[in-house]
């Protein structure tokens, strides 16, 4: 057997295994592993169905789809080609080693395809196999589809991937390319809506024109060959092949001459000095600077929860034309109440200085409630934009109404976040590596949201608003049950994060 | 003075039979310590020895099994907040908010201290520009070198004038040029009789530096008082730090060094 291909063999497998471990489905949990084969049972008999229903979805509309697995894909590869490439410990024993360079780069590329596919499988699997068995077997190509998809994303990936550490070091350009592919797989998204809340106007007339220059750009191929279209299906096989030949030999070029070490530049720093703000006087006032600095300075944070307002705003835009303006109600309470409860749970959980304030002699109570304050501040700001904009629109009672809901439910659901102690570190708080979630917290704050959202939209709605009002007060019932009920939780004892200050101690 | 009416001695810091174990893991086994005000402590030790284990529950940050701890008189696990208030806890390698500037990092830690705004204000100018930070003062911390964050550390630790510090390995990964700043910055520290308690496994450290040494092995305090005392207790007048060390843990018994290939054999 050729030398390089058996290296690469063993390189592929030592870089899967390592995937594979990285994965939650890695820790061998027999219930974790039931959960996710029910959810696929049920999503594959749910597109099974929608398969049955349609037979045969329009050309653009699966072209759409692949468009946004791919950015998806995108997303992972660049996540993924900073871990192997600038962060993996094991690359300088590789390059050191007598294997061929080849051999690893080969290795890696694969590597990152097929952590690509893994990110995406639990979307696409049910939809592949559903059309497959509902609508025709030649959906099964989507498979081939999608793992040369995948192979020209990793590519791509890559060579983002490398352009941003250029620019910006490996530190920052993990968060960037997160940030970017976020964006741009939100844009796909986006780029329906705005077609769907335009229908019928003059601006159709533009779409119409972007999807015709998209079809001759070949933006329907890998749905086409996805569908088990020869030439279209060739086609894709020859560009991901020439695309992924094309990255390994360039990639070796680059390694040899040392180019992906001599671009990490160091940060830039302006040397234009600001003006020195006055110190803020009080515990309240420097723990609220403090944390709301960390969350508007994290584009990590930012990327992981704007694409939520790109994909849940639209949705609620489009139904503008069945509730009218009285419709911002609900969406400021629903955005104050989530966006409170996630950037809370940051503030007080993502605390990275956790050692520096149990060593201090702080007030807890003062300091959660300062982290309460910072974490609500700007979910609390949108709503009350929502709210003036619908007390101009004719509706200043509701308005008002809205404004106090959204405040006392953001607080009732900022509270349950600041007395739930889980530290973790700031990069995964948002991710599934979270070391505990408490479900009972995450139920109450559900049922803070519907409850307060389903009685504030039937108040706006009008003639149920003699149902929409108790329900109203009771979601400010329940916020007053959050802040009685919801102590702070003690630190965990002897864990890494353990007592801020002992669970005995007499208060001083 | 009449002994029977002289004020009980307050130690800087206090420990009476401190025990903590991890598990079936004895870390520290009833630590007996007393640190008088105004001089700088080190903990040696192998490691595993208990140094850190020791150090955090002395910041406050571990909760012993058993035993007392007393800051300048004031017990710990009775009166937190009042024993913590002369603290100044340094870690090994400390976290310090990297999307913050030196000066955002010192209004919170003032703040956590009480310390007034104008006087935090202030007293976090002088300590960046003594410390050589001030240049700095409008980049995120995230891009300090390993140095200049022990510094800004430092800076943290010392905004609120503690009246004790406490450091963990204060001197792992600095060059040369900073460690030696940081030690100056201890000396003084001490020389204006303030009380530092630091832990190392750099013997030279600890004997250039350090007034007394208290050596940790397996959890237990074996041996402790200035390098003479140290010396005469493993009954060696003339040896070094580093013999008293491995005479006292037990551990100067050396392995064999691997096989090196022959060079001349192979050509």
């Amino acid at each position: 057997m050729n030398a390089t291909w058996r290296q690469t063999r063993l390189l592929l497998r030592n870089d899967l295994r390592l995937l594979w471990r990285s994965l939650p489905l890695g820790r061998r949990s027999v219930l974790r592993f039931a959960l996710i084969a029910l959810a696929l049972l049920v999503a594959h008999t749910c597109w099974t169905l929608v398969a049955s229903a349609v037979r045969q979805p329009s050309i653009g509309v699966e072209a759409s789809a692949w468009a946004f697995v791919t950015f998806l894909m995108l997303g992972a590869a660049m996540h993924r080609a900073i871990a192997l490439f600038f962060e993996s410990s094991d690359l300088d024993l590789l390059l050191a080693s007598p294997v061929d360079l080849r051999a690893v780069l080969v290795s890696r590329i694969v590597a990152i395809a097929a952590g690509a596919v893994l990110g995406t499988g639990i979307l696409l699997l049910p939809i592949i196999n559903g059309f497959a068995i509902g609508a025709s077997a030649y959906y099964l190509f989507g498979y081939i589809t999608w793992a040369l998809l995948a192979l020209i994303a990793s590519s791509i990936g890559i060579w983002l991937t490398f352009l941003i550490v250029r620019w910006l070091g490996p530190r920052r350009a993990r968060t960037w390319s997160q940030v970017a592919a976020a964006v741009a797989g939100a844009s796909v998204y986006l780029l329906f809506q705005l077609q769907n809340m335009t229908r019928g106007s003059g601006r159709t007339v533009a779409f119409d024109s972007l999807f015709t220059f998209a079809e001759r750009a070949g933006f329907h191929s890998p749905a086409a060959a996805a569908r088990g279209e020869i030439i279209p299906l060739v086609t894709l096989a020859v560009l991901a092949l020439a695309v992924t030949s094309l990255t390994g030999r360039l990639l070796a070029r680059t390694f040899l001459s040392g180019w992906q070490e001599a671009v990490v530049r160091p940060s830039r720093t302006t040397r234009r000095y600001r003006r020195r703000r006055a110190f803020a006087g009080g515990l309240f006032r420097a723990t609220i600077r403090k944390d709301l600095r960390l969350i508007v300075r994290d584009p990590l944070l930012l990327s992981q929860t704007l694409p939520s307002f790109l994909y849940i705003l639209p949705a609620f835009i489009g139904l503008r034309h069945f509730g009218g303006f009285g419709l911002l109600a609900p969406i400021a309470v629903v955005l104050a109440a989530q966006f409170s409860s996630l950037l809370c749970d940051v503030a007080a959980n993502g605390e990275e200085g956790l050692d520096l304030i149990r060593a201090s002699p702080v007030n807890e109570t003062r300091l959660r409630l300062a982290k309460l304050a910072a974490g609500m501040a700007l979910p609390i700001a949108c709503a009350l934009v929502l709210c003036i904009i619908l007390a101009f629109a004719g509706r200043p009672w509701l308005a008002l109404l809205t404004a106090i809901t959204a405040a006392a439910v953001g607080a009732g659901c900022g509270w349950l976040g600041v007395t739930r102690l889980s530290p973790s570190p700031r990069k995964d708080l948002l991710t599934s590596k979270r070391r505990r979630l408490s479900l009972g917290r995450n139920i109450a704050v559900g049922a803070l949201i519907i409850v307060s959202s389903g009685g504030i939209a039937l108040v706006a709605q009008g003639t149920l608003w003699f149902i929409g009002l108790p329900m109203v007060g009771a979601s400010w019932l329940g916020v007053i049950a959050c802040f009685t009920f919801a102590g702070i939780e003690p630190y965990e004892e002897d864990s890494v994060y353990s007592s801020c200050h002992y669970a005995t101690a007499e208060t001083s | 003075m009449n002994p029977d009416t002289a004020a009980p001695a307050i130690f800087a810091c206090e420990t009476r039979g401190l025990r903590k174990h991890f598990g079936g893991t004895k870390a520290v086994d009833g630590l007996d310590l007393r640190v008088p005000r105004g001089l700088l402590y080190a903990f040696l030790g192998p490691n595993g020895a208990g140094k850190t284990t020791s150090i955090r529950m002395i910041a406050g940050l571990l909760r012993p099994d058993a035993g007392d701890i007393f800051i300048e008189g004031i017990q710990l696990q009775k009166n937190p907040s009042e024993a913590k208030r002369p603290l100044a806890y340094v870690p090994d390698d400390p976290v310090l908010y990297g999307k913050l500037r030196p000066l955002e990092y010192l209004e919170f830690v003032a703040s956590l201290w009480d310390l007034p705004a104008h006087t935090a204000g202030s007293r976090a100018e002088e300590l960046l520009q003594s410390l050589g930070l001030w240049e700095k003062r409008d980049d995120y911390i995230e891009g300090f070198s390993r140095g200049m964050k022990q510094k800004m550390a430092l800076c943290g630790a010392l905004i609120h004038e503690p009246s004790l510090m406490l450091l963990d390995e204060p001197l792992t990964g600095l060059d040369a040029a900073a460690a030696r700043h940081v030690k100056d910055i201890l000396l003084d520290f001490v020389r204006r009789g303030n009380t530092v308690i630091l832990t190392t496994h750099i013997l030279d450290v600890a004997e250039r530096l350090a007034q007394r040494i208290g050596i940790l092995h397996a959890g237990r305090l074996v041996a402790e008082g200035t390098l003479d005392e140290l010396r005469r207790h493993a009954g060696d007048d003339r040896g070094s730090l580093e013999d008293v060390f491995l005479q006292v843990t037990g551990t100067g018994a050396t392995a064999a060094p691997p096989p090196v290939p022959d060079s001349s054999s192979q050509a």
